[in-house]
């Protein structure tokens, strides 16, 4: 405890910013409820009602001739749209069926239904199913340049870089919002933010000037991320609340408000208030592992119980695939009981996708079973400076720790320090701990 | 970044909602009533998609030519395309000879894959009607058995009864008969 | 600078060491052009029977529901093309492009370069039109003889594109008696412009088509 102190301290002269984020509350204050209260009470979905009526219209006009088959597709695009509103996975599932229906009908030779379905499928987490439709996309020829673009998304999914650098290449073109993006996600995965956020500003601008409602949304909510990493709370926020004013129902900007209101203000009754008017408009799992999370740091057994146990009963109602495979690792690890059901789970995540993330689910589990050498073996040759994600590199550190290997630790210690925004304040003793 | 300044004359219903950010403070001399606006229009495009003749592009062009062809300029279409083209006629009508207008399967791909639409300056519009042959296309013209008969009818439009008509005759609202023509949206 | 990857979407760890990760949110939005796709093009003479019509749609299949929130997208632009001595290369253009809830129409003017590229002629204005908000009666404007409209329309196309699509599939052999329009019920982003035909030069025949092209 002594020691821990003297680092503290020794840290608080080193990076006093770092350290005045974490601790000062009152001049840490960022958000401001009058700026988003608003969007609090927003009740009626127009966006939401809209997708019903038009359901409803080409249900209509398929019942009345169900041998046009593209409408089959329409149907589709408004099932997917529910079900990024609402995160119905069910509704998900009714896309695929469609876009699976539609592909029959056209026997298979229309390369934008592959798209769809691959589309379909990079939201379930079935990522080579997607590459073989994809590959079927390709082959067709039609829209190549589309084709191209998901297929980077997939390559990256599954970890296989040189490949997913081929398609950059392929869709290079400096003006292109859907290359700027892709663009941004590659820095990213390379570690380097600053090149990131500037290709996802001039993205940004691209929307704007575009005056494309559909990405400006996307762009901004993306960007309040990007900003947030950065350490720029500040723009992080301005982002959340203009996606916002472009989508009042937008529920992942108020998570992301209310992640700052948490993480950053710590303020967690405040976040709580937040997520409490997002449950009722987007009822995903994950969401009940942030109350959880909040729960922990309010020391309230009880909520983050409660938490865990109506996540774990979504899953249980609903068939999500592989989805929250990442997740229930994470938590199943934590549980002696648990553990060995959470490395098959890992195991199967790395044949699902090896990437260094998949091979930090392995890893973790390893070293949560007690096999602390097989965890190293494993961060050693798949995760260290392969993957610069905090929780990632969180990982990399405590197995380093429990081989004794201390001087790998305080590059890696540094950086989480500077992530413990993103990493949230229930981490912070841990970190500082390493 | 080069930003070509223009002045356009717009009708004064647009005055409200005209305005852009633009960076030469200077260059807006005076308002007059039918405001002037100054917009950026600077910047070079690029070819996304090209239409000529209705359905052409549908029912012809194979998948894996069809990002090609949206971009290549109607002059280079014929030299590439045409036998494409046939190929792909006689994949539709294996018996075809010649149709309508008498055209045998190269003449009559040699036509179509230069996809334009072709407009007489002198005569009534119409895409087929009987006498007049493509005066260009009105909204009312039943393009598409136009080109079913002229694909599947043969040489007296009498072949394959059941695949020269797709039976919708006629547009689901009226036209009107003054500008802008199209009926009002639903 | 930082190093660390970058959570896309939020990144929760506590002591559960849960992370949360809103993977799908990263997840591009869809790909397909949609807005740059020429759903129509039609060339005509106009009731006044010294003036020809062009006609260009794009984005089909919008919905009465949908219509509301339709949109041309302002980075592109819409390029009427005349060839008028016959040797398929454009000798004028027609350009029509959105700005601000505006369309702006240039021309007809020589292209300056042929072909896949273009610049906008802004040296030939020909005038310009609110665009008609959805519900609206129709905003025209007349300017150097040239009249103009841009916005939803009727989609005035009508085909049996489903029993179309499966007899080129192979699981039907003829179309149906009566035939179901696809485009039934159904609007388009329309651009329309009328001028007078001695604005197109040439005599007899012009050879048209219409292009999207993007910025």
């Amino acid at each position: 405890m002594k020691t821990n102190k003297i680092i503290k301290l020794i840290l608080l002269l080193v990076i006093p910013f770092v350290f005045s984020n974490c601790t000062s509350k009152k001049s840490n204050q960022i958000t401001n409820k009058e700026d988003y209260k608003a969007y609090l009470e927003v009740n009626d979905n127009k966006k939401l009602q809209d997708i019903n009526k038009e359901i409803e219209f080409w249900q209509t006009k398929f019942d009345a001739a169900p041998n046009q088959s593209s409408y089959l597709i329409t149907l589709a695009s408004q099932y997917s749209r529910l079900f990024e509103i609402k995160g119905s996975i069910d509704d998900l599932y009714k896309a695929e069926k469609l876009l699976l229906e539609a592909n029959e009908k056209f026997v298979e030779q229309n390369s934008g239904i592959h798209r769809a379905i691959a589309r379909n499928y990079i939201s379930q987490h079935r990522f080579k199913e997607a590459l073989s439709h994809l590959e079927k996309a390709e082959k067709l020829g039609e829209n190549r340049m589309g084709t191209n673009k998901m297929l980077f998304d997939v390559y990256m999914e599954l970890g296989s870089y040189d490949s997913a650098k081929e398609k950059l290449t392929a869709i290079q073109l400096p003006n292109d919002f859907d290359y700027l993006i892709r663009l941004a996600k590659w820095n990213d995965h390379k570690g380097d933010l600053d090149t990131a956020i500037s290709s996802m500003e001039k993205a940004l601008k691209i929307a704007e000037n575009e005056n494309n409602k559909g990405l400006k949304i996307w762009v901004y909510s993306n960007i309040g991320d990007f900003y947030g990493h950065a350490g720029r709370i500040d723009d992080s926020y301005k982002y959340y609340l203009k996606t916002l004013e472009e989508d009042n129902n937008n529920t992942y900007a108020l998570k992301g408000i209310a992640w700052i209101s948490f993480s950053h203000e710590r303020n967690p009754e405040q976040a709580l208030e937040i997520i409490n008017t997002i449950e009722s408009k987007h009822l995903v799992p994950d969401l009940y592992l942030l109350k959880a999370e909040i729960a922990e740091f309010q020391n309230n057994k009880v909520e983050e119980a409660k938490a865990i146990k109506t996540y774990n009963e979504i899953l249980a109602s609903h068939d999500y695939g592989d989805m929250y495979n990442k997740y229930n690792v994470l938590l199943m690890a934590e549980k002696p009981l648990q553990v060995d059901a959470a490395l098959k789970i890992a195991q199967k995540e790395i044949e699902n996708r090896p990437t260094p993330e998949s091979y930090d689910l392995l890893a973790w589990s390893y070293f949560k079973i007690g096999e602390k050498e097989k965890a190293l073996e494993i961060i050693e040759k798949y995760t260290i400076g392969k993957s610069f994600e905090p929780n990632i590199v969180y990982h990399n550190a405590e197995i380093l720790k429990a081989n004794n290997k201390t001087a790998e630790i305080a590059p890696m210690k540094k950086e989480l320090l500077a992530s413990i925004y993103e990493l949230g304040p229930s981490l912070e003793s841990k970190i500082k701990n390493l | 970044m080069k930003t070509i300044k223009n002045i356009v004359a717009t009708a004064s219903i647009l005055t409200s909602i005209l305005f852009v950010g633009c960076s030469d403070d200077d260059s807006f001399t005076s308002q007059p009533i039918d405001s002037q606006t100054e917009i950026d229009f600077s910047g070079t495009y690029t070819q996304q998609d090209q239409m000529g003749r209705p359905a052409i592009n549908t029912v012809f062009v194979s998948s894996g030519n069809k990002d090609a062809f949206n971009t290549t300029t109607p002059s280079a279409m014929g030299a590439s395309f045409q036998s494409a083209f046939q190929t792909k006629l006689l994949a539709l009508n294996a018996g075809y000879t010649t149709n309508l207008l008498g055209l045998d399967a190269p003449t009559f791909t040699s036509v179509l894959a230069t996809d334009v639409l072709n407009v007489s300056t002198t005569a009534p519009t119409t895409f087929y009607d009987g006498t007049n042959v493509l005066t260009g296309r009105a909204l009312g013209d039943d393009v598409i058995d136009v080109e079913l008969i002229l694909i599947f009818g043969g040489p007296m439009a009498a072949d394959n009864p059941g695949l020269t008509s797709d039976n919708v005759g006629s547009n689901d609202k009226a036209f009107l008969t003054s500008f802008p023509y199209l009926a009002s949206p639903w | 600078m930082k190093k660390s990857k970058i959570l896309l979407g939020l990144a929760l760890t506590g002591v559960l060491a849960i992370t949360l990760i809103a993977a799908d949110h990263i997840d591009a939005p869809a790909v397909a052009g949609g807005k740059s796709d020429i759903t129509d093009f039609y060339a005509f003479q106009g009731s006044n029977t010294d003036n020809m019509v062009f006609v260009a749609n794009v984005q089909g299949l919008i919905t009465p529901t949908a219509s509301s929130s339709a949109s041309f997208d302002e980075n592109v632009m819409v390029e009427f093309n005349i060839d008028n001595n016959g040797d398929n290369v454009e000798d004028l253009v027609i350009q029509a492009i959105p700005r601000n809830g505006v369309m702006f129409f240039f021309g007809p003017v020589a292209p300056g370069t042929a072909g896949t590229t273009s610049m906008v002629k802004t040296e030939k204005p020909l005038g310009s039109i609110s665009i008609t908000p959805y519900g609206s009666e129709p905003i025209i404007t007349t300017n150097n003889g040239a009249k103009m409209f841009a916005g939803l329309r009727d989609d005035p196309f009508f085909f049996d594109f489903g029993q179309y699509s499966a007899i080129i599939a192979g699981t039907a052999t003829s179309f149906n008696n009566p035939g179901s329009d696809t485009f039934a019920g159904s609007n388009v982003m329309s651009i329309v412009v009328e001028l007078p035909k001695s604005l197109l030069g040439g005599t007899g025949t012009l050879n048209t088509w219409v292009e999207t092209k993007k910025k």
